[in-house]
């Protein structure tokens, strides 16, 4: 019976057109390598208030290798991040429930390692009508880039603001990762959107509130701007370490789709605002 | 040879059968690309631990089913997932036969793990007890339960081959 049953599922896996595999081992021993670096960094605090979170949330929500291994260890436990006690949090009206608490803007660090790409969109113009960009559009547009994996508990920046931020969970514990979208003045004449994004990538070893920063420049002075944190607030005056929620060139990826804009896809609009009616605002 | 070199060399021998796995779990390549990626990270991070494992494959494979349960875990909580099937449905047609695949994707998720470990991986049952960290008997009864399951869904030119 079990050759039987073997046979039928090679057959079925026969049929199939897997993707490549890719650097995929490359990418996850660099993830292995950042988390490591990182609780280094974090030292034995970040790691003793993650553990009296993860003792407080439950040992449940760690995944099974910390079991194993203590493979999770200095990890953040799978939770929306607390409000960290002297952050101001502010709420739009009629949306309380949800708000999210933001932490006070990083410090100037240099970063140590930068990169810039230039990303082709291969498209020549705009594929339908535009509207003007909302954060529901962005937080909608957002969960489609994204990797699959990872879940999004979205939250966006008051005043409509083109800003948005996602708390993620890529199974090793959450993360957080936020885009925002504007527009400098260039021309006159403006010049039009163009095919290819300038894409820089900045990696701040010594600030984990944005491990990786990503900003891609459009010719019209279209800039969107994505930044990826290495530690969530813990709920007091400190910060546990998160892991790596996006490689840094899926980050560049992401921030290069040629859809961001002051103005977007009607589509995206119409659907994001349905889907998204009421998000929670985060401060700052 | 390092502790990098020999994991680089496991993971590259392992990857690809790591992301079938999944596939067969979870029916969705870029979803199972993207947990052999968290598997292999986790199995980096507990390296030292991992190699000192009497089998290290199935400490791996038990990495990748438990992040593949979180990650059910976690969706189920926030969007609802299509039940399993409560009428047992019969394709006279070969066209519209369900293939195993399929059939196996109308399991829950961990009788789905215990078929496969048990009949593609060809683990014993106290090795399939061990990783999804239940009991023997557990394992035996929904192997029962699901093979019974699956007969009922195959079509009839299949059930042949599960006597």
């Amino acid at each position: 019976m079990g050759e039987d049953l073997r046979g039928l599922l090679r057959a079925d896996l026969d049929a199939e057109r897997p993707p490549p595999l890719g650097d995929l081992v490359d990418v996850a021993m660099r993830d292995g390598r950042r988390v490591r670096r990182r609780r280094r960094l974090m030292g034995g605090g970040g790691a003793a208030a993650v553990g009296v979170l993860a003792l407080v949330v439950g040992g449940g929500v760690l995944s099974g290798a910390d079991e194993l291994g203590g493979v999770a260890a200095g990890l953040a436990p799978a939770v929306t991040a607390p409000v960290p006690s002297g952050v101001p949090v502010t709420r739009a009206a009629g949306k309380s429930p949800g708000s999210v608490p933001i932490s006070p803007p990083p410090p100037s660090v240099s970063p140590a390692r930068t990169r810039t790409l230039a990303i082709s969109s291969g498209t020549y113009g705009p594929a339908e009508k535009r509207k003007k960009a909302t954060s529901a559009a962005m937080v909608y547009l957002l969960s489609q880039l994204l990797p699959s994996a990872a879940t999004g508990d979205y939250s966006v920046a008051p005043g409509g603001e083109l800003r948005v931020r996602a708390m993620l969970n890529n199974g090793l514990g959450p993360g957080m990762v936020s885009v925002e979208v504007t527009r400098i003045g260039v021309g006159p004449p403006v010049p039009k959107r163009g095919q290819v994004a300038k894409v820089s990538i900045a990696e701040f070893p010594d600030d984990c509130r944005r491990d990786t920063s990503v900003v891609a420049g459009w010719p019209d002075g279209t800039q969107v701007r994505l930044d990826v944190a290495a530690c969530l607030p813990d709920g007091g005056t400190g910060r546990v370490p998160a892991p790596p929620m996006l490689d840094p060139d899926i980050g560049a990826k992401i921030a290069a789709d040629p859809r961001w804009g002051t103005e977007m896809d009607a589509s995206l609009v119409d659907v994001g605002g349905k889907r998204y009616p009421d998000l929670p605002v985060f401060a700052g | 040879m390092s502790a990098d070199e020999e994991f680089a060399e496991f993971a590259h021998a392992h990857a690809e059968r790591l992301r079938t796995t999944a596939f067969m779990m979870c029916r969705d390549w870029h979803l199972a690309q993207d947990l052999t990626q968290t598997a292999l990270t986790k199995l980096y991070l507990s390296w030292r631990k991992a190699v000192q494992a009497d089998n290290l494959t199935a400490y791996a494979q038990k990495i990748l089913l438990r992040s593949y349960l979180d990650h059910r875990r976690r969706r189920s909580s926030t969007e609802s997932t299509p039940g399993v099937l409560a009428e047992p449905v019969h394709f006279e047609s070969p066209e519209l036969r369900l293939t195993m695949l399929d059939a196996l994707g109308h399991l829950p998720e961990r009788d789905r793990a215990i078929v496969i470990l048990r009949y593609f991986e060809d683990y014993s049952v106290e090795q399939v007890a061990d990783v999804l960290e239940v009991p023997v008997s557990v394992v035996k009864s929904q192997t029962r339960r699901s093979l019974a399951k699956l007969r009922q869904l195959l079509a009839a030119d299949q059930l042949a081959l599960f006597g």
